[in-house]
């Protein structure tokens, strides 16, 4: 198998897929603070509904959907550092 | 920044038609039948044969659940896109196996299947992704071919709808995990969920991490579900205009916008097919990269 970073080339469309591989991730990790913050409201209100404790655990599992999906997010960021940082290594 | 000229269009070409109901009924409904080509339906529309009413089967009832498993125009164009992916792959390989420099169908094919095994996979994932590349590639073609079915005339986008997508999600999420478990082993799996924090914490860092699992699929399944109806919407819509106006001198205005739209229609397809693949593997070689560091923590 060849190393196909011997035959790169800096042609315009190539230099944009890259530029989507390098950002990749961050047109993920705006949807995923979202999803987080979603997925916990419909499982907040399904559990409301279970106990008739409306809207207390919805607005416990809010700002818990709030919260992960930041962790979430600080941590993909951080992930992502360490990879260019090795990539750049080699 | 298209998003948000988009996003206008829309809102305003609504707004005209609710203004136009009270004038003349027909122009509303002529809308909503354009609009009723975006979503999923029980007709199939074919070149001089017209409608074709689609069977309808009893929904089955699962405990709770009730599934109605109809076969409707979205599950057409998702066996037939599997069936066009299927003959594509086989003929190119057939025709590769023969000769010693690809030419034609195969050579097409073997374009994208190096382009995502030495751009997505070894990038992402290391020579050890070179394993899951059959699944990325397999991916990458369906999803791809269920994008350009809708650009087809007579067409429908079976990634417009949110079950198709949701259940390609599905599969991203179980191969996310599969690749996960199998380089680190099923203890370090587990131990990665604890976030590697003090005990006491965990009964907070395990949900947390565990619902970041889902949200990755979950986003992969809006993205690509969005991408591909908001961009029909858009053509619907500017075609709308034409039907509000009643004018034939506005017409060439929406027709060259949505000769735009639909060339960036046609990018899109390819586009969201890419990074649906890319954001998989990547998931993946995240997953796999974590088995790596740690045996370099520890000094293997």
């Amino acid at each position: 198998m060849e190393n196909p970073k011997d035959q790169k080339n800096n042609s315009g469309f190539s230099s944009y897929l890259k530029a989507i591989r390098t950002a990749g991730t961050l047109f993920g990790s705006g949807i995923q603070l979202a999803a987080s913050v979603v997925i916990m409201f419909f499982i907040g209100k399904w559990l409301d509904e279970q106990f008739n404790t409306a809207p207390w655990l919805m607005v416990i599992s809010i700002v818990f959907g709030v919260g992960a999906g930041m962790y979430n997010f600080i941590k993909i960021v951080n992930k992502l550092d360490e990879k260019r940082a090795n990539d750049k290594q080699r | 920044m298209s998003d948000i000229t988009a996003s206008h269009t829309l809102a305003d070409t609504l707004r005209t038609v609710a203004q136009m109901e009270g004038h003349g009924e027909e122009n509303g409904n002529l809308f909503t039948e354009l609009l009723h080509h975006v979503y999923d339906s029980h007709e199939l529309e074919l070149p001089f044969v017209g409608h074709i009413e689609l069977p309808r089967f009893e929904p089955i009832h699962l405990g709770n659940l009730t599934l109605d498993l109809s076969i409707t125009k979205h599950v057409v164009f998702l066996w037939l896109s599997a069936v066009i992916v299927l003959l594509v792959t086989t003929v190119a390989a057939r025709m590769n196996r023969k000769q010693t420099v690809p030419t034609g169908l195969g050579n097409l094919v073997e374009v994208f299947i190096l382009y995502i095994r030495d751009e997505v996979v070894i990038p992402n994932m290391g020579p050890d992704g070179v394993r899951y590349l059959p699944y990325l590639l397999t991916t990458f073609f369906f999803i791809l071919i269920m994008n350009l079915a809708g650009l087809v005339p007579y067409g429908s986008t079976a990634t417009g709808n949110v079950s198709v997508t949701g259940g390609l999600a599905l599969i991203a999420f179980i191969m996310i995990q599969y690749a996960a478990i199998r380089s680190q082993g099923l203890g370090h799996y587990l131990k990665h969920l604890t976030g590697g924090v003090h005990w006491s914490l965990w009964l907070i860092m395990i949900p947390i991490e565990i619902l970041g699992l889902f949200t990755k699929p979950f986003a992969l399944m809006i993205r690509l579900f969005a991408n591909m109806t908001g961009g029909h919407i858009v053509i619907v819509a500017l075609i709308g205009l034409i039907f509000i106006f009643k004018s034939y001198v506005i017409t060439p205005i929406p027709i060259a916008f949505v000769l735009g739209i639909n060339l960036l229609e046609l990018f899109v397809a390819f586009l969201q097919a890419y990074i649906f693949t890319m954001l998989t593997s990547l998931f993946m070689g995240l997953g796999m990269q974590a088995a790596h560091e740690e045996g370099e923590r520890h000094g293997y």
